[in-house]
């Protein structure tokens, strides 16, 4: 019994992770947000000069 | 006499992303935008980009995970009572463990730019940090080696551009010989407030570059026309912007009332092209511009050929 309670766990997990990573997807990041948001926190909150 | 240096830049190219400048020790986990081989504060040849170092924390992480699944997998097998149970066990741990594994692999791209963001959002102190030092030490090599100060200025401009920088360089700027062929800027080193060797800088670049003066190059100008008015070379500086200003209808057409100020001044190359430039397109707003042209072509030009 302790075999299926243990893969019952690993079921759990892998269900959460990919449930985690399904909701990760619908807001998929890009490398353009990321740069302003770099850009905008060294710079103080401003974008700086483009 | 001038005191200008003649000098030679090294090629740069400003990467697409401003991350991209940005690399990280493995070892001590410094960050730094300028191009060294060994970490300035550990001395080891472990610096990576921030890119890859995110990605290969992201597939780290993902691996345990799957690792663990794995684990859980054999446990259940080793618990099972009979043949049966560690078969059903073994054989529905490795389906979780394949569907894990596909679904971390369509995900991967997305995991490795959280894993970055999470990275530069957390060490923002620490990027902060490095590239101050970063600064420090182009402003140490000043004395000794001008071009590689202003060449490592370049590079944290990159990332850092706020007016001090942008100041450094445009003081360090003012004592170089600039040439067409040099890796010039000018949006770039735009400031806030009016700096009379920017206004040089402009005034050269005007000369040497006229593709570089842009929109806002020429909103800066005619904010603090006045001051640049009062400077030495000021009319000569305000005349080249002008001219400059004629290369293309839109800035002719948007900066009329300032060409307009200058435009008696104007070399014949810029006036020619602004001649033609109102001779085209007649029915634009000019603001006047175009009366004014038309009566200097009348008194200067009129006997040229250029202008038949």
């Amino acid at each position: 019994m302790i075999s299926y309670v243990i893969l019952g766990v690993a079921f759990l997990y892998v269900v959460i992770h990919i449930a985690i990573y399904a909701s990760r997807q619908r807001n998929p990041l890009t490398r353009d947000d990321m740069d302003e948001m770099l850009l905008a926190t060294l710079n103080g909150g401003d974008k700086g000069h483009e | 006499m001038s005191k200008k240096k003649p000098v030679t830049f090294r090629p740069f190219k400003a990467p697409r992303y401003s991350f991209d400048k940005l690399r990280i020790c493995r070892r001590c986990g410094r960050y730094t935008a300028l191009n060294e081989e060994r970490c300035t504060k550990c001395g080891k040849a472990s610096l990576v980009s921030v890119e890859h170092y995110a990605s290969a924390r992201a597939g780290r992480k993902m691996h345990t995970r799957l690792l663990l699944v794995l684990l859980l997998t054999l446990v259940s097998v080793y618990f099972g009572d009979s043949t049966l149970q560690m078969a059903l066990c073994g054989a529905g741990g490795l389906l979780l463990t394949g569907l894990f594994y596909y679904t971390q692999r369509k995900v991967r791209q997305n995991e490795n730019l959280r894993a970055l963001e999470h990275l530069l959002a957390y060490n923002i102190g620490i990027i902060k940090e490095g590239l101050e030092l970063n600064r420090q030490e182009a402003v140490s090599v000043l004395r000794e080696n001008d071009v590689l100060a202003y060449e490592k200025l370049r590079e944290i401009a990159i990332l850092l551009r706020g007016d001090r920088v942008a100041r450094q360089r445009v003081a360090l700027l003012h004592g170089f010989q600039l040439r067409k062929d040099m890796d010039l800027e000018m949006e770039q080193l735009l400031l806030r407030e009016f700096e009379p060797l920017l206004a040089e800088y402009i005034g050269e670049i005007a000369k040497v570059r006229r593709d570089l003066i842009k929109d806002r190059t020429l909103r800066y100008v005619q904010a603090y026309e006045t001051q640049i008015r009062q400077m030495d070379k000021g009319i000569a500086i305000l005349t080249g912007v002008a001219g400059a200003a004629v290369r293309m209808k839109r800035y002719a057409l948007l900066h009329s009332r300032f060409i307009g100020r200058y435009v008696h001044e104007l070399p014949k190359d810029r006036f020619l092209r602004l001649a033609r430039l109102i001779e085209a397109n007649p029915y634009e707003p000019w603001n006047g511009l175009d009366q004014t042209v038309a009566e200097i072509r009348e008194f200067k030009y009129r006997w040229d050929p250029e202008f038949q």
